[in-house]
């Protein structure tokens, strides 16, 4: 109940008003959507790249975060940065069920994640992500991220 | 000509004492609205604030405490959630 | 049978090659000279005896038969005859020679003679009336024509021949030659259609289907009995003694007996009973399965020889029967709109149709006709919306009766629900049509915003539920009764008039209906004084049913709101501070107030202006006393919902009514504690004093004014302390009324003094409005503005081409 009036009047938002690169692609149930997101600043990383987000939210939304993974297809890569593995999969604090909170929400979640792009230089995937990739089989939300580095 | 006023009905709108037309952080609606289970606003579905000075819907509020992953913090400010109580007249 | 066939061909034959007196049969040859003169000799003395001359009718007849031919006359007949028999007239080639000469004969003394007289008869058109006379004279020319012609056959020709081979055959083909010739020389579609009729009219008189004879007959009647009958059958089988009963005649008798039956049917049942009034189906089969055969049956066993056309008839039956029941149930499906619309007499007529539509094919017919009945007769722009709605409610429960599993109903109202649909106010009518308050007991008329029917259905549910028997009460007289289903609860019984407005319902669209829910329901409960809102709760548990539950959160906060504001008001009462407030408060108004929660309730009037300083301190004593009970929450006064009941007391009268709130602020200013003059102010000082919008002081203004209380002279008003001095003050502005429109009005006008003046006072002072809120303004001061947007959106137009304001951007304004 909470999860799906809490999506309706995010999605009326998101129809209404959406922050600056961000593009609602898709978002015909509650359970699952996607996003186009465009880096705003002139990052040479990622200019005229679009890359394409994929929200999937459980009964417990907001209470339980969001699972969140970069998709790969004809049109859209998978952006390089050091916490973000090949397969999609995202390294992100807020995403992660300690570091969330219900204050956040998609629009927000999406904004984070422009920023984490923005800030980065490092043309590079994290340590061990063919390995990671190859051998993985959980879901985001079963994989527990330690939160090394600060400066993302 | 003299006027008697016989009758007077009069209709008064009752809000929460908060700021007006904010949303509680949790599930997004007026405060002055419902939490997204319940039916009727007022003492059924009443707000509390946290020493934090923020504000949320009751029911909503629980329902993250009660969630482990919330480690009983402020969902707006991380800080340690504690009921300010207010204490109201019946 | 093939010689029937034979002589069919040589008519048909004849009829195109015209027989000629040469091909007339001539003597044989035969073997040798002596045989041969001898043959001759008998065959000349034959044909003389058997010519027939030009002789008419009427010499024989006067003259006798046996005067013409007898053996004195012709002594050697029989002689010639056995000779001619004895060379072979027996055998059967040549058994036609003389007799083929006598068939010659025949024809031509009948067209010569007989032709001419039978021609006379029909040359003219023979009125309806005659047909009856005109061919009892033709068959009895024929027959005596017959008569003449197989006399001398009969008498002396076939004895003879009897004794060396059969005559029956020869005679009988002597027969069909005749009839053929008669036939074949006769107008014979003509006779038939005659014929046709007097069959149609003898069975409607038989049947007394003519209009003004009361009652039809039924099956036990005997036809056979009837005098006309009588006649009509000894026509038939006079005309099947010459040969004119056959399938022609069949063909005018089928004709006859189905327009017989349309006529039965539909003259004199259906248009004698425009209303529906009696259910005649079961005593139309009763008819087509008694009277109607039997009456057929006597006229085909004149007609035909054979117990085969009887049984074969009785086969027939079943098709008469359908075709019967079809055409009454197609005549009744014409009349549907009128049975509708007439429920309370219509129920045999409602019975007809059901009877007729127990196949698809009388469905679809049944549909597209009564679609037909509806787009000419109810959906076009010049029928009410109320008037669309209670036929709708007729219409639901005409089709309860004749198809109660809902099937027929949910086609038909296809085409109403979409027309409803284009109609903006629909919506808004069922609803103030639910709220309505009914009093029970006085009749109920339909008006402009309010549907008699759907009221009605919705107070009869509150009495239904309220008289719902106990469980152990059955009906014993219930026929029909079934048992509930197994998983039935206790209060398991639907009253039908739920299922009635679930689907007056169906006929909105969800959205735009909640929409108007939610703001009329607020009016209404605002509106409505005491009372424990028993009827809005259980319409708001229909309007859940249907259109599901979380939509409708807003009504069932505001329903529960006029509880709880009850139960909060004890306790606030019962304050220092608001007792303390009451005591100082002169003239103790009753004082009540409407707690409502601010973020459920429609977008309600949220002008503010000052009320009344008594009325003003009990409210802030109010507010204090709620802030002691509820610490947590505040209040925010809307002075201008609320209703108020206000007292004057003038010179010459007094005056009570219950207004709104600015009504009373206003009127409350114009008061006086001391007998001076009569108080004055204009619009704009009253604007001033009381800090409320002039378009309100001008709504207040007006109101009073319609009520006599104050009049208007160059835009100052005045109170009218008495009546009497009204005539003495001179020409005043003229008064328009705010009263409800006469009934007898067709169609009120949006463009009014009224109007016009309220608009400016709205925009007055105001940067521009955008129509909509000008809509919802007018509304909310003058009940009687049913107008809709769009023909507010005329006024405005003209008011813009009256230079008086402008459109800029979708805002309206005054011109400067």
């Amino acid at each position: 109940m909470l999860a799906t009036r809490r999506l309706q009047k995010e999605l009326q938002k998101m129809h209404a008003q959406l922050a600056p690169g961000l593009t609602l692609v898709k978002a015909e149930d509650l359970t699952e959507w996607v996003l186009d997101m465009r880096v705003l600043d002139d990052n040479p990383l990622y200019t005229g790249k679009t890359f394409r987000l994929k929200f999937m939210f459980s009964q417990k939304y907001p209470i339980e975060p969001p699972e969140v993974i970069f998709v790969q297809d004809a049109e859209h890569t998978i952006p390089m940065h050091p916490h973000i593995y090949s397969n999609g999969i995202i390294c992100l604090n807020i995403l992660d069920k300690e570091a969330w909170s219900p204050a956040q929400n998609v629009e927000s979640v999406c904004i984070s994640l422009q920023s984490m792009l923005t800030g980065n230089d490092k043309n590079e995937r994290p340590p061990g992500d063919e390995e990671f990739v190859r051998g993985n089989t959980r879901r985001p939300r079963d994989i527990n991220f330690y939160f090394h580095d600060n400066a993302v | 000509m003299k006027v008697n006023i016989k009758s007077w009905t009069a209709v008064a709108a009752w809000r929460w004492d908060m700021p007006e037309d904010d949303v509680c952080g949790i599930c997004r609606s007026p405060y002055d609205s419902t939490c997204s289970k319940c039916k009727y606003p007022g003492d059924e579905c009443p707000l509390l604030w946290g020493e934090c000075n923020h504000c949320f819907h009751a029911h909503c509020i629980f329902v993250w405490i009660r969630a482990e992953t919330s480690h009983g913090r402020c969902p707006m400010c991380r800080q340690e959630w504690k009921i300010v109580a207010k204490v109201s007249q019946d | 049978m093939g010689e029937h066939v034979r002589n069919m061909e040589q008519t048909i034959f004849q009829s195109v090659f015209p027989p000629s007196f040469e091909l007339r049969p001539s003597p044989e040859s035969i073997g040798s000279p002596s045989a041969q003169a001898e043959y001759m000799d008998a065959w000349s003395t034959a044909t003389r005896f058997l010519e027939l001359g030009d002789i008419s009718l009427g010499a024989v007849e006067s003259l006798g038969y046996a005067a013409r031919w007898n053996s004195d006359r012709f002594p050697d007949f029989e002689a010639a005859l056995q000779t001619l028999t004895s060379h072979g007239l027996g055998s059967n080639q040549d058994e036609g020679n003389l007799i083929e000469w006598y068939c010659f004969e025949v024809k031509r003394h009948f067209v010569t003679v007989i032709r001419p007289i039978l021609e006379s008869e029909w040359q003219l058109n023979v009125p309806c009336g005659e047909a009856f006379t005109v061919l009892k004279r033709t068959v009895t020319i024929l027959t005596a024509a017959k008569d003449l012609y197989m006399y001398p056959l009969l008498i002396h020709v076939f004895p003879i021949m009897d004794t060396y081979m059969s005559t029956n055959d020869a005679r009988q083909k002597v027969e069909n030659r005749l009839h053929a010739i008669f036939s074949h020389h006769l107008p014979t579609k003509r006779i038939y259609d005659a014929l046709g009729f007097v069959m149609y009219s003898t069975g409607c008189e038989v049947f007394r289907t003519f209009r003004d004879h009361g009652q039809p007959l039924l099956s036990d009647y005997d036809p056979v009995r009837n005098e006309s009958f009588q006649h009509m059958s000894e026509l038939v089988h006079g005309l099947r003694e010459v040969g004119l009963a056959g399938r022609g005649a069949q063909v005018a008798f089928a004709r006859a007996m189905d327009k017989l039956m349309g006529e039965f049917v539909i003259g004199q049942w259906v248009e004698s009973d425009p209303y529906g009034q009696r259910h005649m189906t079961p005593a139309l089969i009763r008819w087509i399965e008694g009277a109607f055969p039997t009456f057929m049956k006597q006229v085909l066993v004149n007609m035909a020889d054979g117990s085969n056309i009887v049984s074969e008839t009785d086969q027939e039956i079943v098709k008469w029967h359908e075709m019967a029941v079809a055409r009454l149930g197609k005549a009744r499906v014409k009349s549907l709109f009128d049975f509708i619309t007439h429920l309370d007499v219509s129920t045999g007529g409602l019975m007809d149709i059901k009877d007729y539509i127990a196949t698809p094919a009388t469905r679809s017919q049944l549909t597209a006709s009564f679609s037909q009945q509806l787009s000419t007769r109810l959906l076009h722009a010049g029928t009410a919306t109320t008037r669309i709605l209670d036929v709708y409610i007729y219409i639901v429960r005409a089709f309860k009766v004749l198809d109660p599993k809902g099937v027929l109903l949910d086609r038909i109202t296809r085409p109403v629900r979409r027309y409803v649909r284009d109609r903006n106010d629909a919506a808004r009518v069922i609803i103030w049509s639910l709220l309505a308050e009914v009093n029970h007991g006085a009749p109920l008329e339909s008006t402009p915003t309010m549907s008699s029917e759907i009221a009605r259905e919705i107070n009869s549910l509150e009495l239904e539920t309220v008289a719902i028997a106990p469980v152990e009460d059955v009906d014993w007289d219930n026929m029909t009764w079934m048992p509930d289903p197994i998983d039935a609860t206790p209060d398991y019984k639907k009253p039908a008039s739920e299922d009635v407005i679930m689907h007056l319902l169906g006929l909105c669209e969800r959205e735009v209906f909640i929409d108007e829910v939610k703001s009329i329901l607020g009016e209404h409960l605002l509106r409505v004084e005491g009372g424990q809102f028993i009827n809005e709760t259980r319409l708001l548990k229909l309007f859940t049913a249907r259109f599901g539950a979380d939509k409708l959160q807003a009504c069932e906060v505001m329903l529960k709101d006029m509880e709880t504001s009850r139960k909060l008001t004890w306790p606030i009462v019962r304050t220092e501070a608001y007792r303390a407030a009451s005591r100082s408060t002169p003239g103790r108004p009753r004082f009540k107030t409407h707690i409502v929660s601010s973020f459920f309730w429609p977008q309600l009037l949220q002008e503010v202006f000052d009320i009344p300083q008594p009325v003003d301190r009990l409210c802030k004593g109010f507010e204090q006393g709620f802030k002691k009970v509820k610490p947590n929450r505040r209040l925010k006064w809307l002075p201008a919902l609320g209703r108020v009941t206000v007292e004057l007391e003038l010179k010459d009268r007094r005056v009570e009514e219950e207004v709104p709130t600015w009504n009373a602020t206003v009127i409350n200013a114009f008061g006086s504690t001391n007998s001076t003059a009569p108080v004055s102010y204009t619009v704009e000082q009253l604007a001033e004093d009381l800090s409320m919008k002039p378009f309100f002081v001008r709504a207040a203004l007006t109101f009073w004014a319609a009520k006599n209380v104050l009049y208007e002279r160059n835009g100052t008003f005045t109170v009218i302390e008495s009546l009497n001095d009204y005539g003495n003050l001179g020409p005043s502005q003229p008064v328009q009324s705010v009263q409800p429109a006469e009934p007898e009005e067709e169609k009120p006008n949006v463009d009014t003094p009224v109007h016009r003046q309220m608009i400016l006072a709205m925009l007055t002072n105001h940067g521009g409005l955008p129509i909509e809120r000008i809509h919802m303004m007018l509304k909310v001061v003058l009940p009687t503005f049913t107008f809709d947007a769009d023909e507010l959106g005329h006024l405005l137009v003209t008011m813009i081409g009256d230079e008086i304001l402008v459109n800029q951007g979708g805002l309206f304004s005054l011109k400067r």
